[in-house]
């Protein structure tokens, strides 16, 4: 009687729990949540309220797929990494579970279950809108949402809280754990995209799922749940086993004694080992695993799979050049991103950010050359060459070396792009030091919506156009006004360059001209060497099939200028010290 | 001459007043103390002397400049030690003493070396490897070895053990006894502010209540303790004009007043028991509590805080 009596209690307790479980989930991320959600609707009223009008054409089916990744991805993305007990500090060893949550008396299993149930039908909720957004045709024709996809993403979604929660025996213990994470999802999705998921077991086979998709989900549930229990009893860390090679290169570079050196040496020093050499060889090893694996795999090597791919590590290369920033192994109160050893140091701003913007080239060229250089080389091995070969061929005037030619125009892209990929991340730099959130969210969400909003219009006018020849008029139209375009750029970021001049020098502590002007020397040296190079290198007959345009097959000195002095950061870089004040003095 | 002047600052979080037209004079070359709960706006008021806020309203010089403006200068010639563990703890003892020693120009390199050896710190232990006393004592090191003209310290041995709070406490007097130098600090322990400072401020919910020479604080308080001459005395409300605070146990009442009235009528009805020395413990009560009556005296109807 005693026993039965314990027994109800103790299953009152847990449907209490339970619910609190499930309530406190939804006062953490219900507004958000509702928020994405009418976001996720008005996506699904948009593609079905021009589902009349459009034709199931390349540009309409391109369409969705924008309206899906600016409405229904965030949802998605949220669903998958968001709703979990973590407090957002992913620093250290520590477990992230809110150690609220941890000296609880609520059973560990039901920590567990509680935010897994929640990712799970949340993201099987995303996936259905997403669905919805699909016309008839692109759902017949492919563009499956299948369980296994759900499946995937959930578990995704367990594993990644799994990382998060779990408590590690070294600092780049986490990083480690995501950069495998990430390998394997890629993975993962990849092989469920392109597989034709044929399962061994009957009962799996009823159900369409892959076993090895089934296995990922299974040991993803009881690593979350071991990782909650281990959390539970090592909550700021397990104790790390002695020393062992990897710690020794954890802490290599670090002694240099007490005898100081130059101020400019010490903040390199400072900036490179706050990341840790660990962390920067663990991301190399990233991006040298994809980018091998994606040029050696003749298959998807040209295929939109693997552009995708490409263009994910190329982000992943940008991210990690104002990486440095966003890791601190100390960060300071206030939502200062600067360590309070610098905040209130006799440092110049302009030093200190001169310096944070040196770190940042350097670590996105080393990581730029990094994934560049093995493709470049594959380009002409692997069974490559012909690909390579036939579009050198197609560049080549008659009776020119295609060889030289190819490979000029080979070097003049990889100018082009390690100038975008730098500028981009250089001229990013200023919102990681100026570290207000609500400016990045909003920089970000404004971008993301006009550059999206700007896409989307244009592939729907293109979608209702009838005419074939009107698109290729247009599209020749456009081609034509590039130049105009690039050179009312140049003029924009001419125009920029004042009030980032008057900013630099009004910036909080002595203005300095000599840095000012030391940067519009560098910038114009820079533009010059880089324009110098093109020009030199760039062939100066381009036959093209597509456009009669002159600047394309023969471009003119002045636009490739402009092209280069547009995408060499000169405003952004002017503010870096007044963002740098802008975090210390907030 | 001042080391510290602040006039008229205001600072706002959000819908928080953090401070509130703080006016303050530190006189160089004394130990200044400040008072106060937490949360009243002592931090909020250190940061602004380092320059890590800007005054939304008013002006603030440390060691006669701006320390926003003229921020290389000021901070060349001071030293900070917060409460949180500010140093990263990546780093081994002798890498933050290496990297002090270039950031600031009048680094003291045997200072730092002969302070490592006084607090027994191992020049090649990680950060993260020390006791949080011994990473005060790191920091502490990182704070003083350049001698600076002002040593700023928040709350620096909150949650320290007995013997790291005596050295931090050994440091400031040194500071203050072999170079003259100046020193602001927070703390909640009051025995300790007493035991060192000149002068103290009270800083209550973003105020600036009062400034305290130390050595006049028993001439300028007194506490007394009153009992009424019959139990139909109403006790709701102090019968002093100019007390500062009221507070009741066990039928005895206890005030502190600052310059005794000589209007004597009150003792009609209560009779002077005892009078005391102050404690800081005492005089910091009293000027707190008397404040939050005042506030609950003019939001809501006459309540006065009793405990009895």
């Amino acid at each position: 009687m005693k026993e039965n009596l314990l027994t109800a209690g103790s299953r009152q307790r847990t449907w209490s729990d339970f619910a609190g479980l499930l309530q406190l989930m939804w006062g953490r991320f219900g507004t958000l949540i509702v928020r994405l959600l009418i976001i996720a609707v008005a996506g699904v009223g948009l593609t079905w309220a021009t589902r009349g009008v459009l034709d199931e054409g390349q540009m309409s089916r391109i369409a969705t797929m924008w309206v899906i990744a600016l409405t229904q991805v965030p949802l998605t993305l949220v669903c998958m990494f968001g709703l979990d007990w973590s407090t957002g500090d992913l620093d250290g060893r520590s477990s992230a579970v809110d150690p609220f949550l941890i000296r609880s008396p609520i059973s560990s299993r039901l920590l567990v279950v509680v935010p897994l149930l929640c990712k799970s039908t949340s993201v099987a909720l995303a996936l259905a809108l997403i669905f919805c957004c699909l016309s008839p045709a692109a759902r017949s024709s492919g563009m499956k949402i299948s369980v296994v996809v759900w499946m995937t993403l959930t578990s995704i979604a367990i594993w990644t809280s799994a990382i998060v929660w779990r408590p590690y025996r070294r600092e780049w213990g986490r990083l480690a754990s995501v950069l495998i994470l990430g390998i394997t999802g890629y993975g993962l999705i990849f092989f469920v995209l392109t597989t034709d998921r044929d399962p061994t077991w009957s009962w799996l086979r009823l159900a369409g799922i892959p076993l090895p998709v089934l296995a990922v989900l299974v040991v993803g549930l009881w690593t979350a749940l071991d990782s909650m229990r281990l959390a539970r009893t090592n909550h700021r860390g397990r104790e790390a086993d002695g020393r062992s090679w990897l710690t020794a290169i954890d802490g290599w570079g670090v002694n240099h004694g007490d005898v100081p050196r130059t101020l400019r040496t010490e903040l390199r020093w400072f900036d490179r080992m706050r990341v840790g050499p660990l962390a920067h060889l663990l991301l190399i090893l990233f991006a040298t695993v994809l980018s091998i694996a994606l040029v050696t795999t003749k298959q998807v090597t040209f295929s939109l799979v693997a552009y995708s791919a490409l263009a994910i590590t190329m982000a992943h290369a940008i991210a990690f050049g104002g990486w440095a920033d966003l890791r601190s192994g100390t960060m300071a109160s206030n939502r200062r991103r600067t360590p309070n050893l610098l905040a209130v140091s006799p440092i110049s701003m302009h030093i200190l950010s001169y310096e944070k913007a040196i770190g940042c080239v350097i670590r996105t060229t080393l990581i730029a050359i990094w994934i560049g250089l093995p493709i470049m080389i594959s380009a002409l091995l692997f069974g490559h060459q012909q690909f390579w070969w036939a579009w050198a061929s197609k560049i080549t005037v008659e009776g020119s070396d295609v060889t030289s030619t190819g490979l000029r125009a080979t070097i003049v892209i990889g100018l082009l792009t390690y100038l975008a990929i730098v500028g981009t991340t250089l001229g990013n730099l200023w919102t990681n030091l100026l570290a207000n959130d609500r400016l990045v969210t909003a920089v970000t969400i404004a971008m993301s919506f006009i550059m999206g909003g700007f896409l989307i219009w244009g592939l729907f006018w293109i979608s209702w156009q009838s005419e074939w020849q009107d698109l290729l008029d247009m599209r020749d139209r456009w081609l034509m006004r590039v130049p105009t375009i690039i050179g009312v750029l140049a003029i924009i970021k001419l125009a920029c360059v004042g009030p980032a001049t008057w900013l630099a020098a009004r910036q909080p502590g002595r203005a300095s001209d000599t840095w000012i002007a030391g940067t519009f020397s560098l910038w114009a040296v820079v533009v010059i060497v880089a324009a110098g190079l093109a020009v030199s290198m760039l062939p100066a007959m381009v036959p093209c099939s597509i456009t009669s345009a002159s600047w394309l097959t023969s471009p003119p000195q002045w636009l490739i200028v402009c092209s280069i002095a547009v995408l060499t950061p000169l405003s952004r870089v002017l503010i870096l010290p007044w963002a740098m004040a802008g975090d210390i003095h907030r | 001459m001042t080391a510290v002047s602040i006039q008229g600052l205001s600072q706002r979080f959000g819908a928080t007043d953090a401070l509130r037209d703080v006016s303050l004079e530190i006189p160089a070359g004394c130990v200044f103390g400040l008072l106060g709960l937490n949360g009243a706006g002592k931090t909020t008021l250190l940061r602004h002397m380092l320059g890590l806020h800007r005054p939304r309203s008013g002006t603030v010089r440390v060691l006669g400049e701006d320390p926003i403006r003229d921020r290389e200068t000021v901070m060349r010639n001071v030293g900070y030690l917060s409460e949180e563990d500010s140093l990263p703890t990546w780093m081994r003892v002798s890498d933050v003493l290496r990297f002090c020693g270039s950031i600031y120009p009048s680094w003291d390199t045997r200072y730092a070396r002969e302070l490592s050896d006084w607090f027994e710190l191992s020049i090649d232990a990680k950060l993260k490897t020390l006791s949080k006393g011994g990473r005060a004592r790191v920091g502490l090191i990182a704070a003083i070895a350049h001698r600076p003209e002002l040593l700023i310290l928040d709350e620096p041995s909150s949650g320290l053990d007995p013997i790291a709070r005596g050295d931090i406490l050994e440091a400031i007097i040194r500071t203050v006894s072999l170079d003259g130098r100046t020193v602001v600090f927070s703390s909640h322990l009051l025995e300790e502010v007493n035991r060192v400072c000149d002068r103290v401020a009270v800083v209550h919910e973003g105020k600036l209540l009062r400034q305290i020479d130390m050595s006049q604080v028993g001439s300028s308080f007194q506490e007394w303790v009153l009992r009424p001459r019959s139990s139909e005395v109403d006790t709701t409300f102090c019968p002093l004009a100019d007390a500062l605070d009221w507070r009741g146990i066990d039928g005895e009442w206890s005030t502190v007043v600052e310059s005794p009235t000589e209007d004597d009528s009150w003792e009609v009805q209560w009779e002077k028991i005892e009078q005391r020395d102050i404690t800081l413990d005492r005089l910091f009560v009293a000027l707190v509590g008397k404040t939050r009556i005042e506030s609950e005296r003019s939001s809501m109807a006459p309540t006065v805080e009793v405990s009895a």
